[in-house]
């Protein structure tokens, strides 16, 4: 018999984590980068968000108009900057001008103003509109024309140093509400108005060009990147136009529920592509609350979002790293993802000569002087003698290890990672003592408890675990709950999750019980 | 012929021989000698017919290999263990629950002629036996007798009557005898003349607070150590000066004056005797403390400095006399209930509940060397409701695969007696489980309780279950383990968490495919490549279920086409690879079926359920009909790879109200019954009673790897054909073994087929043991025996009559013609013959 092995100390302790069953369908690249956006802050405006547009130059700033005011919101910490309150009625469209010192706006009274950023000082007001101005855009090839449109059907050109209108373009039957300038030429220009039709015009020529019947208010046009092509919003319908060829249309986006407000192309055209493949994509905000990514090759839906109210406005910064969407309901949500790294290092190669570089010496400073060249791999003939690595053992494990179970949950907890709670208590399970790990808890030590049940109670993979501890911590606590006004939300809290949950289970047993019919008929036939 | 196999090996202490290479291991009724250096088996000595209580190691210079052993069936005998040869047989008539020969325990510090002639005259034997008198206190049967092994003769006269002793234990140096009973040890001082009466025998008494489990003496036979059932180990000092030294006055006066020249101040000494409870004559007790639950063994070691103790907590504890510090040698596997020590001082065999008796170096602290029986089963608890796994087979290596302790799979060789190697399913240490009240919270929280393996033996099933604490957690665990290499090496493939219950889990005979049968529906495994990487996972291919029975037992057809599943008293008939119901059948009888099984080579269907309505139903498929049924609680269910037999496990005794049944019932009144049958008739071809055999099993062994690689294109009907034929002749070429498991983990080996049941002992394989320094009697005492060479002419002889020249150059050489004349016909010689070979 062959000599005894030396056994692992605590073969079971390396270190806890539930492994749950990989997600059947992963997360797609789109996903995944749509994903990476974090809530930054969700900030509370006074009425609803109308206008969300982003400033062409770094650090891409945003204006957010709502109600008589446009904030401007910093485009890296997303905290508000400015506060531009020169307004005697509603504003609209505020819209930075291509070097973002200068903003734009309409409003109510239909005038335009022009703000410097800084100051906040009105600069100019065009005047000409005989209603309300809703759209107002500086041009993006230089830094003097502003294109507005407004309620009384007309499109304005105006010379922003002198405040006289260039061009006043009449056409439109009825309010224009958007409008969208061609990335390829700045003379051209298309505007969408609630006549049903977007027209197209030249400002070199002062008439309308081209003009396509939506079939629907419009509320939004977006030119795409390649300025072929012009999407319009109108009603619940994305539709997509050939602008080249004519003004055919190529595709109708039909996804939504309810109107569509706002169409974003991200990364915008100007900017580096900042999606891991280089195709942009549009988004789509919609009354229904949701925010729908589209592919532009087969204009598929890649990601979706959901916002809790009805969507008016949505802006994507040009380097594609913050996304704020304004609701009705007055809320900015702002999401920002991280900035990628600077890809810099195929520049610096190209400035000097690549040095050859010298072994640096080893010095005490240095982290690989500690090293000692523990971390060089062995030689292929070498015989590795594999000394039994030492395993990082978290806190909870060693509290396991040292059988104090309360303090090992009380740990794993704090962790707030469903994968190593649900391990710990697995754990406890096996070695009885999860009914004591549970037990004699106050306040304090029961509000993380509760917390993580509210959480997770009704989750399909920790349910089965949790549902008899949410038993077991009821009956214990149940004298004490209302003590502590914290602990009785938390109860509140767990029993609607829980009421929900039930009520979601049984239109869902409905449902089965009328498809069941269904599929067996369609079985046997 | 049957073989037996897988008894305890740590029922009683294991014993060196006096050399250190051997260790002598009572198992059952049998000794069984193993190689110290190798934890080899030797060779087993037969003999007893009841399970053997003590050995007795002869403890001489001249004599190495010779041991006395007491059996329950009331003899003592004298072994040659090398050869395995009885030279003598005592007859005591009662029987002997443990034995100690106080004579044989000393190497005679003189001459060895004279000691051991001196010792061979009067061996005397302190027999603990059960006495089988009625007498009126019926609760003190057990006496502690003196027997001379010489005249064979017990010595009149009782050393003691006990209610439940312990065992007897003997000083190194053999002059004390003591013995745990209850709140007290008896220490009896051995006479050094003859002796005709045991009264006359000098005894002690040592009290304590707490039921005595252990006593052990240090060399000097002046310290007593006791271990307690709490724990406390407790060392009494002096022992016996006051006694035995103030009657030996009366006895033996050159005894006296040794004992007082040595202590010269014990008068004032045992005025004050710390700790010594009332009259007991000590010096003064000294206790010790760290084992939480009863001491399971002590020894002092042999320069009775250190104290080896040990327990239930699966640590040795090495005590330091001295100071009363210890070291401890942890996670030995299981809880300790003996020890031996060697004469090499620094080696102890231990012997764990596991079945495993272990080499302990104590000067390193390290396990040497161990030799690991068949494991004993896992206690299951009682309140949850289970067909707990008993055993399976593994067919590559056709290994008895075996549930144990710590959540394991033990692989036993059931051909050779041998432990093959062990699996731990989940990983979790041993925990010693403290005194608890709640007497369910001592089991063990996670038990195997399924095990299967594919038919190449490339993948293995397990399912684990953890008992859940207070309706929180616990829940099945389906593993799927593969094995990459030859050997018996498994890593899981696919952990299948939150199941709910498994009742079954069976594997297709033919292709990767197995089936789990839980409380509401069947689910079908198979392994599927993942997208992205190659690695291939067990998944859930499709779920079947019939009307929301319970199903509880599955079973393959023999070419897997057909899989029958028991829903409740059901059994549906499904097509496996399409997942798709064929039929259903349904019986007269109400319970559930918990055994399903297609008997091989035929069109039969044996469906079997446990309990008090239990039922054997054989259902054929050619016509849908039950071919036949009786009632019968049956506990397992074996099909013959190769007949049209199964054999089946049943208890008894029931009310037998089939006709086939009635002879075997007056036969058997044992509780359970082992019997072969044929799927025609209901009277079984074959049967065996078996004892314990209620949570046993049976298994057959399945058809060998090279039967199953044969193309499978004969037909079955055609070969069953050929077995009606001659039975006799195709009962030679295809030998099918029967596998029976009792619960304590016995088994026995046998062919069903087999007319004459002889037992025979195990073979030995490992039984070469290359230690030739071991000498016989004869050889020490007389020196090796010179054999006389034989003269090899009659081979030279041979060797030139074939030679091709024939006798041509045979006789001296002065009378042979000159070289010049032998040339010619030498070459010609040479020449016919390789012509003749060509």
């Amino acid at each position: 018999m062959s000599k005894e092995k030396k056994k692992k100390i605590f073969p079971d302790q390396g270190s806890h984590s539930k492994a749950y069953p990989a997600s059947k369908n992963a997360l797609s690249v789109d996903a995944k980068f749509w994903r990476s956006f974090r809530n930054k802050s969700a900030p509370q405006q006074i009425s609803a968000v109308t206008c969300i547009q982003f400033s062409p130059a770094e650090p891409h700033d945003f204006a957010v108009t709502s109600s008589t005011r446009v904030v401007v919101y910093d485009g890296v910490t997303c905290e508000p900057k400015k506060n531009i309150l020169r307004f005697t009625d509603v504003a609209y469209s505020g819209s930075f001008r291509s070097d973002g010192q200068l903003l734009a706006a309409g409003g109510e009274t239909g005038i335009v103003q022009v703000f410097d950023v800084g100051s906040r000082k009105v600069l100019r007001q065009l005047k000409g509109h005989t209603g309300a101005v809703h759209w107002v855009r500086y041009s993006p090839q230089d830094k003097l024309h502003i294109a507005s449109a407004g309620d009384d059907r007309t499109v304005r050109w105006w010379d922003v140093a002198t405040q006289a209108p260039l061009l006043t373009l009449e056409g439109h039957t009825d309010y224009v509400r958007c409008g969208a300038t061609s990335p390829a030429s700045g003379d051209l220009w298309a505007t969408g108005a609630y006549d049903h039709t977007v027209r197209l015009w030249d400002f070199r020529t002062s008439r309308s060009v081209l003009q396509f019947e939506h079939g629907k208010p419009l509320e939004d046009v977006l030119f795409f990147p390649s300025g072929g092509l012009l999407a319009s919003a109108g009603g619940q319908e994305v539709k997509i136009w050939d602008i080249v060829g004519g003004g055919r249309q190529l595709h109708v986006l039909s996804s939504h529920q309810k109107t569509v407000t706002t169409l974003c192309m991200a990364p915008s055209s100007n900017s580096r592509a900042a999606l891991d493949q280089d195709a942009p994509r549009l988004l789509t905000a919609s009354l229904d609350g949701h925010v729908k990514v589209f592919e532009l090759s087969q204009f598929k839906v890649t990601h979706a979002a959901k916002y809790p109210a009805p969507i008016l406005s949505m802006g994507v910064s040009p380097d594609c790293t913050t996304l704020a969407v304004g609701t009705s309901s007055g809320l900015l949500s702002i999401r920002q993802r991280k900035k990628p790294d600077k890809l810099d290092a195929g520049t610096a190669t190209a400035l000097g000569v690549a040095r050859p570089r010298r072994p640096r010496k080893l010095h005490p400073n240095n982290y690989r002087y500690f090293l000692r060249g523990g971390a060089e791999s062995a030689a292929e003939d070498d015989y590795v003698l594999a000394r039994p690595k030492k395993v990082n053992l978290g806190q909870h494990d060693q509290f396991l290890r040292s059988f104090q179970y309360r303090e090992a949950l009380s740990s794993a907890l704090s962790t707030s990672d469903p994968t190593v709670v649900v391990a710990v208590m697995e754990e406890l399970v096996a070695r009885g003592g999860l009914v004591a790990a549970l037990s004699r808890r106050d306040v304090s030590s029961l509000e993380p408890l509760l917390a993580f049940i509210c959480k997770y109670v009704v989750m399909p993979k920790q349910a089965r675990l949790l549902v008899p501890i949410a038993h077991q911590v009821l009956d214990m606590y149940a004298g004490i709950l209302g003590s502590s006004s914290s602990i009785w939300h938390l109860v509140t809290v767990l029993r609607e999750r829980v009421a929900l949950e039930v009520k979601l289970q049984q239109s869902l047993q409905s449902l089965q019980g009328l498809m069941q019919p269904l599929i067996q008929a369609s079985v046997q036939s | 012929m049957v073989r037996l196999g897988g008894a305890s090996l740590v029922e009683r202490a294991p014993v060196f021989s006096t050399d250190g290479k051997r260790l002598l291991l009572c198992t059952a009724s049998t000794i069984s000698v193993y190689s110290v250096a190798t934890g080899l088996l030797i060779t087993q000595l037969h003999g007893h017919t009841a399970p053997v209580t003590s050995a007795v190691v002869v403890q001489a210079a001249t004599v190495v290999t010779h041991v006395w052993t007491s059996s329950l069936d009331g003899t003592i005998r004298l072994w040659d263990f090398t050869t395995g040869v009885i030279l003598t047989t005592v007859h005591v008539g009662l029987p002997i629950l443990s034995m100690v020969i106080p004579d044989l325990c000393t190497l005679p510090a003189s001459s060895a002629v004279k000691s051991s002639g001196s010792k061979l005259k009067n061996p005397v034997a302190f027999l603990s036996v059960h006495s089988t008198k009625k007498e009126q206190n019926c609760d003190w049967n057990t006496r502690i007798i003196c027997f001379n092994l010489t005249s064979r003769k017990p010595i009149p006269g009782h050393l003691a009557k006990l209610r439940s002793p312990g065992n007897l234990v003997v000083s190194p140096a053999g002059g004390l005898v003591g013995l745990p009973d209850g709140f007290k040890i008896w220490v009896w001082k051995v006479p050094t003349g003859s002796l005709e009466n045991a009264r006359h025998i000098q005894e002690l008494l040592l009290h304590h607070t707490a039921k005595l489990l252990q006593v052990t003496f240090d060399a000097t036979e002046t310290r007593v150590a006791g271990g307690d059932e709490n724990g406390r180990i407790l060392i009494w000092e002096n022992v016996g000066e006051h006694k035995f030294s103030s009657r030996t006055e009366k006895g033996g006066k050159e005894k006296k004056s040794q004992i007082v020249h040595e202590h010269p101040t014990t008068n004032s000494a045992t005025t004050t005797c710390p700790g010594v409870r009332g009259s007991d004559d000590a010096a003064a007790l000294t206790k010790y403390h760290w084992h939480s639950r009863e001491v399971q063994f002590l020894i002092f070691s042999s320069d009775g400095v250190y104290l080896l103790s040990g327990g239930l907590e699966g640590v040795l504890v090495i005590w330091q006399l001295e100071t009363g510090k210890c070291q401890f040698l942890p996670r030995l596997g299981g809880p300790l209930v003996s020890i031996a020590a060697s004469p090499n001082p620094s080696l102890y065999a231990i012997a764990c509940l596991d079945n495993a008796v272990k080499f302990v170096n104590i000067g390193t602290l390290s396990i040497e060397r161990s030799i690991q029986g068949i494991k004993p089963p896992v206690p299951f608890p009682k309140n949850v409701k289970l067909h707990s796994l008993r055993a399976s087979i593994e067919p590559h290596e056709r290994k008895m695969v075996l549930p144990t302790q710590n959540i394991s799979l033990q692989f036993y060789d059931t051909a050779n007696d041998q432990h093959v190697g062990e699996l731990q399913v989940v990983p979790r240490n041993y925990l010693s489980e403290g005194k608890s009240k709640n007497r369910t919270a001592q089991l063990p929280s996670t038990f195997v309780s399924h095990v299967a393996f594919s038919a190449d033996g490339t993948s293995m099933a397990t399912v684990d279950i953890g008992i859940p604490e207070q309706g929180i957690g616990g829940g099945a665990c389906l593993k799927f383990w593969d094995r990459p290499s030859q050997q018996l090496q498994y890593s899981v493939n696919t952990q299948v968490d939150e199941l709910h219950e498994i009742a079954a889990l069976v594997f297709h005979p033919r292709e990767l495919l197995a089936v789990t049968c839980s409380h509401s529906d069947f689910k079908v495994w198979v392994p599927t490549g993942t997208r992205r990487n190659n690695r291939t996972s067990w998944r859930c291919r499709s779920v079947g279920s019939y009307r929301q029975k319970p199903m509880l037992a599955a079973g393959f057809s023999f070419d897997g086409t057909i899989l029958a599943v028991g829903a409740a008293e059901l059994i549906t008939l499904w097509n496996p690879s399409t997942n798709e119901m064929i039929r259903v059948l349904a019986s007269s009888s109400s319970a559930y079926i918990s055994l399903l099984a297609f008997v091989n080579h035929s069109n039969c269907l044996v469906a079997a359920s446990s309990g008090s309505r239990g039922h054997l139903t054989v259902w054929d498929l050619s016509t849908l009909t039950v071919s036949w049924d009786c009632s019968m609680h049956v506990e397992a269910l074996a099909v013959d790879p190769v007949r049209p037999n199964f054999a089946v496990l049943a208890a008894l005794p029931y009310t037998i109200k089939n006709e086939g049944w009635k002879s075997i019932a007056l036969f058997i009144n044992k509780d359970s019954v082992v019997a072969l049958f044929g799927v025609d008739s209901p009277s079984p071809t074959r049967y065996w009673s078996l004892r314990d055999g209620i949570g046993g099993t049976i298994l057959f062994f399945p058809e060998s790897v090279a039967c199953l690689a044969l193309p499978s294109a004969q037909p079955a009907p055609e070969a069953a054909e050929t077995k009606n034929d001659n039975a006799e002749t195709d009962a030679d070429s295809t030998k099918s073994t029967l596998v029976i498991l009792t619960r304590s983990r016995e088994f026995a080996l046998l062919n069903p087929y087999d007319e004459e049941y002889e037992h025979k002992p195990l073979t030995t394989k490992g039984g070469q043991v290359p230690d030739t320094n071991v000498l016989s009697a004869f050889s020490s005492m007389y020196g090796k025996a010179v054999t006389p060479k034989k003269p090899a002419a009659g081979l030279l002889s041979a060797v030139t009559s074939k030679a091709p020249w024939g006798s041509l150059l045979e006789g001296p050489s002065h009378v042979l013609p000159p070289l010049t004349r032998i040339c010619i016909p030498f070459m010609e010689s040479l020449l016919q013959k390789q012509r003749g070979q060509s």
